[in-house]
Formats: structure tokens, sequence, C-alpha cells
């Protein structure tokens, strides 16, 4: 009886243990210490989260941005491409809405100066900017500054 | 005069090593602060009078002054000598600094999370805030940085042995915070609560200079007092001395614990922010419909059907249909799933030829009863009165080292879910039931290691099941063996519904195996039945639930038996709440109890 309730407990710890607060993020690390980021095992070439401790639950994020980490952060030069690959679900709710968060930070990355005429400029180019239901994140970049020339070239500076 | 000056120096030496300045720079490694200090002095001098011009930046990476910036600003402020020295060019921590960019600190705790139990407790990890002078704050392009065990390639045994234990090295990491917030908002729904703290420049920029420091250290990780939640606390007591968080705390640390110790300080919280799951703010869209409107975006989402709407607010009901789908099927989306990809894209597409301005622009309010920081302490202390039909007469005597009960005051924590870590109960007889035939003076009555119950509201749009799990020892209620205590381990799954989240019916299948060297006739029983439960939450302080479970035994025993259970709690005044508890058992059986219980 004791040994059982030992081994019951000893289970009971490890389990605990898979199920608490501390619970392993598995991001890669890059070697560079604090600033390794979010980096798959492909180094720079991917940025990848494993979102559950059992792996079943995994998305690798392609960036398409080799080179991208510089010093533990996205290149700022990469870093807009990063952002549409990583929030591309919820740019694409967004701007059919005409508004929200992600959108609005998208318009200061890419040195808008009106959040809210960003949101709606590319609202009304929303077909342009998704035309398919899996538009790639390098498309949904090249429409938005091609939309930005067109539409929106008086708020936006780069 | 030299011996003087040195002597001097030794003794500024040796005081600053006292200072709680140096140790709680020091607070990740197990060093003697004196010995530590020496080393680093002696580090930064040599590299101070080393005149010679280095160009190469791998080389200049390895000097002092870029691995640990932290220290370097610690000796300027704090030693004379130190006043004079110069910090050399350090092209990747000042590119770190620069790229941060940090005029603000924030905490964010996430919320409890018993859909997965990787995430029962909570997290808590910081966001720096960039400074966007000139602008209206982005939090999405913040920083966010937390501590967590490291990926390593061991059996998960040993991982999870060695992090309980300490063996195993966790680390510091930095990403986006719009990843953190795709990782808990999105991924797991779970909510998130910011709270801003009031830091000076000097103790930002100190943090920054500490954290990158912590990034090229090797920590010990450990589930109880070395987890995310101290080393965050102890990041920020590094970067400002005269915060005294961890002091404030038990031995172990639970995030929503690190949270309330953040309000002990004074003036440290300057506010904080309620960020909502995606699943907090589906429903709340869902909410602000017409009920026209909502049984139009019903159907819609049950039946796939095409997004064409016809109600009072087409763009609000395409807005919701926009946020239920990201919700539900958000790792669809990211699979690259065709068929939701274009169901998408549909409500997507008819949502953009509808002005912006149409459709839902709030945010989910607060929920006021689960705001973290106003739950109650999670240990708790149980004495009270038991009597039984038969003849019992014990005292109960409880502790549970944490964290909530169904029952417990709701504040502060989910309605629906229950989160035990090892709760022990002992009775202390004063008087045998009639029909015992031995047993000692003192009686477990339960031994849970873990405890956890998930009692999700069942909607139309959100079909989440019900379940329980226990695992520990328990004394048994069923005739096969009267008052013996066994090892078991429990589980239950099934569906619950609600009226407006107060009165709530969960309905299980149930299941446990046991075993005891008591049991006469196998040493193992199993058990499978129906289990109902009937929660009121009548105010957040008065909870009465009633529970009725029949199990079918097998192995063992007679072949079935039965329980029914009705227990109400009212905290008197936290932090004390006072209960009552009637058991029906088999054989006839009552037991009638009234506790006490203290939370601490």
């Amino acid at each position: 009886m004791t040994k059982r309730f030992a081994y019951l407990t000893f289970t009971a710890i490890t389990l605990l243990a898979h199920c608490c607060w501390g619970a392993s993020r598995p991001y890669g690390s890059g070697g560079c210490g604090l600033g390794s980021l979010v980096m798959g095992k492909d180094g720079n070439q991917v940025l990848a989260m494993t979102l559950n401790a059992t792996g079943t639950q995994t998305f690798a994020i392609s960036s398409g941005t080799s080179n991208c980490i510089d010093g533990g952060l996205i290149k700022k030069k990469k870093q807009v491409r990063a952002f549409i690959e990583i929030n591309n679900q919820k740019l694409a709710s967004e701007i059919s809405k005409g508004r929200g968060e992600t959108v609005s930070s998208l318009s200061r990355l890419l040195d808008c100066q009106d959040d809210q005429a960003f949101a709606l400029g590319l609202h009304r180019h929303y077909s342009t900017i998704f035309p398919t239901e899996n538009t790639p994140a390098a498309e949904v970049e090249h429409a938005i500054r091609s939309v930005i020339k067109i539409d929106l070239a008086q708020i936006c500076l780069g | 005069m030299i011996l003087t000056s040195s002597v001097s120096a030794a003794g500024q030496v040796a005081e600053l090593s006292k200072s709680s300045a140096w140790q709680k720079l020091n607070h990740f490694h197990r060093v003697d602060p004196v010995t530590e200090l020496k080393r680093n002095l002696e580090l930064f001098r040599n590299s101070q009078a080393d005149r010679a011009q280095i160009n190469d930046d791998s080389q200049l990476e390895q000097k002092p002054e870029c691995q640990m910036p932290a220290r370097f600003i610690f000796f300027k402020k704090n030693l004379p000598e130190a006043s004079s020295w110069l910090m050399p060019r350090c092209p990747k921590w000042q590119h770190f600094s620069q790229g941060l960019a940090a005029k603000s600190v924030t905490l964010v705790f996430s919320s409890y999370y018993l859909g997965n139990p990787t995430s029962a407790f909570g997290h808590t990890f910081l966001r720096l805030n960039r400074d966007d002078v000139g602008h209206e704050h982005q939090s999405l392009l913040d920083s966010g940085v937390g501590f967590a065990l490291s990926a390593t390639k061991q059996n998960s045994i040993s991982y999870l042995l060695g992090g309980m234990l300490g063996w195993n090295l966790g680390e510091f990491s930095v990403v986006p915070y719009y990843l953190k917030v795709l990782e808990y908002n999105n991924f797991e729904s779970r909510d998130l609560w910011e709270y801003d703290l009031n830091l000076t420049p000097e103790e930002i920029e100190l943090l920054v200079a500490h954290l990158w420091e912590l990034g090229h250290a090797q920590i010990h990780y450990s589930y109880l007092n070395h987890n995310c939640s101290s080393l965050v606390l102890a990041a920020l007591e590094a970067a400002a001395p005269r915060l005294n968080l961890l002091g404030r705390l038990p031995f172990w640390v639970l995030p929503a614990e690190s949270v309330k110790v953040l309000y002990q300080e004074p003036g440290l919280v300057g506010g904080f922010h309620y960020r909502a799951s995606k699943r907090s703010q589906s429903e709340f869209a869902l909410g602000g419909l017409s009920p026209g409107d909502r049984k139009e975006v019903t159907e819609i989402l049950e039946t796939n059907a095409a997004p064409i709407v016809h109600g009072d607010d087409p763009a609000r009901e395409l807005d919701t249909v926009i946020d239920f789908i990201d919700y539900r099927y958000f790792k669809e989306l990211l699979k690259g799933d065709v068929d939701v990809q274009r169901r998408k894209q549909a409500a997507l597409v008819a949502r953009s030829q509808l002005p912006a301005e149409a459709g839902f622009d709030q945010q989910a309010s607060i929920p006021a009863q689960e705001i973290p920081q106003t739950s109650h302490a999670p240990s708790r202390l149980q004495v009270g009165q038991l009597i039984s039909r038969l003849g019992e007469r014990s005292l109960l005597i409880g502790q549970r080292f944490a964290l909530h009960d169904q029952l417990d005051p709701q504040q502060g924590y989910p309605e629906s879910s229950e989160i035990g870590f090892f709760d022990f109960g002992i009775r202390v007889l004063k008087q045998p039931s009639v029909i015992e035939d031995n047993q000692g003076t003192i009686r477990v009555d339960h031994l849970y290691a873990l405890n956890l119950k998930s009692y999700p509201d069942l909607t139309r749009l959100i079909p989440t099941s019900s379940w329980n799990f226990r695992l520990g020892a328990e004394r048994t209620w069923d005739e096969s063996c009267l008052n013996c205590v066994a090892g078991v381990i429990g589980a239950a799954s099934g569906a619950s519904f609600s009226v407006h989240k107060k009165l709530i019916a969960t309905i299980l299948l149930t299941g446990d195996l046991s075993t005891s060297t008591e049991f006469s006739s196998s040493p193992v029983k199993s058990r499978l039945g129906p289990e109902f439960n009937l929660r009121a939450i009548i105010t957040p302080r008065l909870v009465f639930n009633i529970n009725s479970t029949y199990l079918h035994l097998f192995f063992a025993g007679p072949p079935d038996t039965y329980r029914v259970t009705e227990e109400i709690r009212w905290t008197l005044a936290e932090p004390l709440a006072a209960g009552l508890k009637f058991q029906q058992l088999p054989r006839g059986d009552v037991e009638s109890s009234a506790s006490l219980y203290y939370y601490y």
C-alpha cells in the first residue's frame, strides 16, 4: 500500500510538473542568448513556435526571410514581412472589417501617420490584397505596398 | 597613504558586496557575492586599462562591459573609481538595447487555462514597451520577455522530474509581443491581464541590461520556486533594488500571487488592462447582436452556410461570424484547411464590401469577477466537526496547498474551473460508527495530489466538453471495503449547461481505478457510472453544490454503489469561510459536517 501510494504521488508530481506555470516553450535557441527570438531548427530561415508541450499542436511559420534575425531581434528591414507572415489571419480579418489593433500596428511598421486612414484604405482594396483564401505573405506585402503607392502615399512615408 | 587607500577600497568592495543591489543582481546563480564582485571588478579594471584599439566586432563582444552591462552600470553608480570608466562599442548589446527601445515595463499575467493542463496555474512574463514618440502606443509591437524551461531532448520523465527538482535549465527569451498575444489570446484563448509598472528610466535601463546578462546565463529551473514568475520578480528587483517582491512570498511562487505582491509595493502598479481572449471577444460580439441577428449568425456557423446575412446589422453579423471562425478554427486555418479557409474568405469578402464604420467596434469589457489580483489566497486550512447517522463523531482537519475549488469565493478565478494541488484531509475519531470493527483514532479522508475540474458552459457555438481528473488517495465509501484508504486515479467527461452562468448543471460519465492491500477480493477495483452536478452561485461568496454519483463496480465487492453530496459554503469575510456538507452513502448512512475554512 505504502509503495503504491508513493508511486501514485510520484506520478502526480511529475504530472503536475508537466502542467504548471512554467510550461516549457520549446523555442529554438539561436545561440545568441536572450535575443534568440523564436527560431526553428532552420535557424534564421524559419520563425517557429511550438505551442503545446505535447508536440501535437505545432505550427511553424515560414517567414521566407533568411537572415531576418540580428542580435536577437527581427531586422528592421524584415519586420514588415515577419509581421504579415505571423499575423496573416488576423490581418485578413481586420482589413476586411476596416479596423483593428493588428492593422494599426502594421500601419506603424510601414511608417504611416494615420492608423485609421490606413485601415480604411486597405479595407477598400481587400480583394486586391487577399485575392484568394491562402494568399502568401509575400504577395500580401507586395499588394499592400502597391495600395500605399496608389491610395495612401500621403500618409505613408515608407 | 597607499595602504589607507587600499584598505578603503577593500572596505568599499566588502560593503558593496553586501548591498541588496549587488545581491539582487546575482539572484540567478549561486555565487559568493564577495568573490563574484572581486572577479567582476578585476575584469572591468583590466578591460578599462587595455587601451588597445579593437576593430573586430566579435572581439569587442568578449569585453566584460559588453557581456555584463548591468554590472558595469552598477559599478559606475556605486564605485568612485568606476565613475570615469568608458563603455566600449558593443554592437550586439547596443543593437539589442536600441532595438527594444524600452520606455516602460508591463507585467503580463496569462490566465488559468484548464483546457490545456500545461497552463493550469497561469503564467507571467514582462512586456518592454517601446518608445513611440509622437504616436499612440501600439503594444503589439512591444517585446515580450519570459523565462521558461529550456527545450531538451531528454525523456519526458527526467525532463519533468528535473523541472520539479531544479536539475533542468531554463532560459529567458524575447519575442515580439504580437507573438505572445497570438499564442495566448488566439491559440489558447486565454485572457491576458497587463499591469503597468512605475519604474524610473534608470531602472528600466538596468532591467534591459540585466535581461541581456540573463540571456547569456545558465539558469536552473524549478517549478515551485525558480519558475517564470519568481525569475520575473527577481529581474524586477535586480533593476529596482528598492522593491521587495520575493520577500513577501512564501518558498513557492504562484503566478497570480506574484501579481498580488506588485500591489503590495506602494505606487508600483500604475494601472492594469484586460486583453480579452478570442473566445471572450467572440462571445461578447455575439451577445451584442439583436436576437434575430444572433439566430442568423448561429445558423450560419452551425451549418457552415454561405455568409449571406439579412439582419438588422449585416456588418456586425459578419464581424461576429469572422470572430467565431478565427476562434474556433484557429488551428485549422494555420494548418491550411482549405474548407475552413474558403468559408472564412467568403465571410471576409462579404464584409469588405460593407462600410468599415458599420461594424462592431467594441472590446469585451473587463470581467470584474475574474480580476486575478482580487482572488483569495491559494492555501486553505479546514477545521470541522462531523457526525453520521451510524454514530461516527469526528474532528475534520484539512489542508490544501493550492489553489481553488468550485465552492471557494468565486472572485478572481474562472467560474468553471477547479484546480487542487496537494489537498489532504484527516478525521480524528471521537467515536467510530456502529458498524466499524477497528480503526485508529486518526484516519485519512483524502489526499489528492491533483484534483482538476473544468465545467465550461456548452453552447451551440462553443461545444466545449466538461471533465474532471483526480489523482491521490481517498477513503472508500462503497461496501466493498468499508473505510479503507485506497490509491485512486479517476476521470470524467461530459457537458455543462448553465443559466446565466449562475446555475450550472453538469452531466458526466465518470470512472476510477483504485487499489489497496485492504481490498479483499481483488487488489484493484474499477468503477464506472454517471455523475450529475448542479452548482448554484447565489453570490460570489455563497455557493451551493449538489453532486450525485452512481457507480457500477467491476472485479470487486457489491455490484454498484452511490453517493449524494450537498454542500454550501459562505465566505464570511476573507480569509474566513464557513460550510455545511451532507453526504448520503450506502448502508443508509448520512454524514453531516460543519467546517470553517481559512485562506492564507
